[in-house]
């Protein structure tokens, strides 16, 4: 294989350039200004997730547990935490190379909180077939502060959330058995993570199904994901001196599988059911200091514009479907509107969102209220992609609209920015923004 | 949007048939190809598909055009992971941040000066209280360990320990804070922090303390840092 030169490089980069000015001479006015407000979300979003990331230089949150564990694997001391160990050993990577400290135990969910929106993209083109969905995704999970702020703390959330997209993305663009391989791979570091994440499979699979570039046999592959997850586990044990063959790994799985079905007993004030998830019923403030006469604050509140709209979707989208699929004289009215193809996308982010839901909806038994609003941070994910596709398909009629709509979205995080990304404000103007005391800290 | 030059070149040209029942479908899929062929992302693309016969007065079906999907997606998530991560390492060393968010090893130990920041709001006066018989020179509780006052407050004698919480969650008692002068003015209405020095003049043992005046005293189970502050400020 021969390595390109860098007389290859320059002519891929003037290509590229040239492409990009062929396509901006090619739009519209109103194209021109939502791409406008596209980059900007998506510039600004990588900025307000490094920028003062490492303060405060204290746990918040959940941190404490997190990062203590992850510091026990950089020192080979059994692992107490009751979730897997991948997303611990993450950010002991993080604290491998920056030290004990705030930046290094918050390293890896900033890697991977970045990663997340360069995945949205690439899910949003493969799901939906363009570029302008996958730009749209991007923008939207850059420009929403509940990924933001889990992107800003050493939580396993966020780099849960990656490794799903990653999973998914894979899937997607699968075109042999291996890339069905790769994304089980991928899926089962997701569950390494936090167990939720296996429930990847289900869009995955789908997203398979959809995109009918593999044999219907390779979907198999995805049963990979235990044995990946049972791998990931055996290696942290060994890590930590601990008995690492299956039987030893099995026990610790199902011991911590019995903690888990227990934990319906416990209270936390931050929990909230499942149905208070698409309403914004108790969103997290994760991160707060206070200097002086400011606080910062990272609010896990979502972007109103796309929360709104996600959460109508969600009811009316399946609705809509159903009508047309009962009444096929409608079909080709809806058609006209989105297009089978969008209508299809749309649908795998529904089942994406529902396979995310429906653990919590399943075990409420017995976990009670025992829930909290991030365990919707996957399903969220998928329906910010799934309007990004929908929004893209309707720009090419309504491209005002659209225009509008992202400039809104736009709007809305540039409001919501200061609570998202921790910039030093007083009270009073921190409440103008989470306007509910469940939305406070 | 034109496609780039690049999804051009990969462009199927030979459309797949779409099956007569799905004609109508305008995302209407093709059979699966063999593995390693070209992309049937494109093979869906409806708008190469064949004409379907459309009624009269019915809206015309809307195109989707897929563009085809670009091989190696993984190897480009891969790389960009990588170069993301070198980028903010060297953003960050750039910065110093390293050093600058270094966790302080500095203890508590009797004699010390230490800086603290502090978080407050007005009612502490009040709400703070500790109880027990123990003196460290004229610094004491505002009860004894019965919980009976010694009759005066923490707002008027510099010498009277109130506990408190470091923002990094330290507990400590500590004498003085109401009389620095940058207190003893109009207070904020909101929550706030300051920052002091605090001079670590001894550690109490059995101590009960109290949030609120109207609450209980409960005891304490690890020793407390006693001392007082000075050169208090409010950062702004």
């Amino acid at each position: 294989m021969k390595l390109p030169t860098t007389h290859d490089v320059k002519e891929l980069l003037r290509g590229k350039l040239a492409h990009a000015r062929q396509t901006w001479a090619a739009m519209s006015a109103t194209e021109r200004f939502v791409t406008v407000c596209l980059t900007i979300m998506v510039v600004g979003g990588v900025v307000i997730r490094i920028q003062g990331v490492p303060w405060p230089n204290w746990f918040t949150f959940d941190e404490e547990p997190f990062v203590k564990n992850a510091h026990n694997y950089a020192l080979g001391i059994p692992d107490s935490n009751d979730h897997p160990p991948f997303g611990k050993l993450i950010i002991s990577v993080g604290m491998l190379i920056f030290g004990y400290n705030s930046l290094g135990w918050r390293f890896g969910p900033l890697l991977f909180g970045l990663q997340t929106v360069l995945l949205a993209y690439w899910l949003g083109r493969l799901a939906f077939g363009n570029k302008r969905a996958g730009l749209m995704a991007a923008a939207f999970v850059a420009a929403d502060g509940f990924f933001i702020s889990y992107s800003r703390s050493g939580l396993l959330d966020g780099t849960m959330i990656s490794f799903m997209l990653w999973g998914v993305v894979a899937a997607f663009a699968a075109r042999t058995w291996k890339g069905v391989i790769a994304s089980a791979v991928l899926i089962g570091l997701s569950t390494s993570i936090k167990w939720s994440g296996v429930m990847t499979v289900i869009p995955a699979a789908v997203g398979l199904l959809v995109m009918r570039r593999v044999s219907i046999f390779s979907i198999l592959w995805l049963g990979l994901v235990p044995i990946v997850h049972t791998l990931v586990w055996m290696g942290a044990l060994k890590l930590t001196h601990k008995p690492s063959d299956p039987a030893a790994t099995w026990k610790v799985i199902i011991d911590l599988y019995k903690h888990h079905l227990d934990l319906g007993h416990y209270h936390n004030d931050l929990s909230s059911p499942w149905y208070g998830w698409p309403i914004l019923l108790h969103p997290v403030v994760i991160k707060m200091s206070t200097s002086g006469l400011k606080s910062r604050y990272s609010s896990s509140v979502g972007n109103l514009i796309l929360w709104a709209t996600s959460t109508l979707l969600v009811v009316g989208f399946p609705l809509a479907t159903t009508v047309i699929a009962v009444r096929t004289r409608f079909r080709r009215y809806w058609l006209t509107m989105f297009g089978a193809s969008t209508t299809r996308g749309v649908l795998v982010m529904l089942v994406g969102w529902f396979a995310f839901m429906a653990p919590w909806l399943a075990t409420r038994s017995t976990r009670g209220n025992y829930t909290f609003s991030h365990y919707y941070l996957p399903c969220y994910a998928f329906l910010l992609v799934m309007i990004a596709g929908m929004a893209s398909h309707l720009e090419r009629k309504h491209g005002k609209v659209i225009a509008g709509y992202v400039g809104l979205v736009l709007a809305m995080a540039i409001f919501f920015a200061p609570v998202w990304g921790e910039f030093a404000i007083t009270t009073v103007t921190a409440n103008h923004r989470l306007w509910f005391h469940n939305w406070r800290p | 949007m034109s496609p780039s030059p690049d999804d051009v070149a990969t462009t199927p040209t030979v459309a797949a048939p779409a099956e007569p029942s799905q004609a109508e479908d305008a995302g209407a899929a093709a059979q699966a190809p063999e593995e390693g062929e070209a992309p049937p992302a494109a093979l869906a693309s409806d708008d190469k598909a064949p004409a379907a016969p459309v009624k009269k007065d019915s809206p015309p079906v809307q195109p989707d055009e897929r563009e085809p999907a670009p091989r190696n997606v993984l190897l480009y998530t891969v790389f960009s992971l990588l170069c993301m991560g070198v980028a903010l390492w060297l953003v960050f060393a750039w910065m110093g941040y390293k050093e600058k968010y270094a966790q302080q090893t500095e203890g508590w130990y009797l004699g010390s000066t230490k800086m603290i920041e502090i978080t407050l709001i007005q009612a502490d006066k009040k709400n703070l209280s500790c109880a027990s018989d123990q003196f460290f020179g004229d610094v004491h509780c505002a009860y004894h360990r019965d919980t009976k006052p010694f009759g005066t407050t923490p707002e008027n004698d510099p010498h009277i320990l109130q506990p408190f919480n470091t923002v990094k969650n330290e507990l400590f008692l500590a004498a003085g804070l109401w009389q620095s002068p940058v207190l003893s003015g109009t207070l904020p209405t909101e929550r706030f922090t300051v920052v002091c020095n605090y001079h670590v003049i001894g550690v109490l043992k059995a101590v009960a303390l109290r949030w609120s005046p109207t609450g209980n005293f409960g005891p304490v189970d690890k020793s407390v840092a006693v001392g007082t502050v000075s050169d208090c400020v409010i950062p702004q």
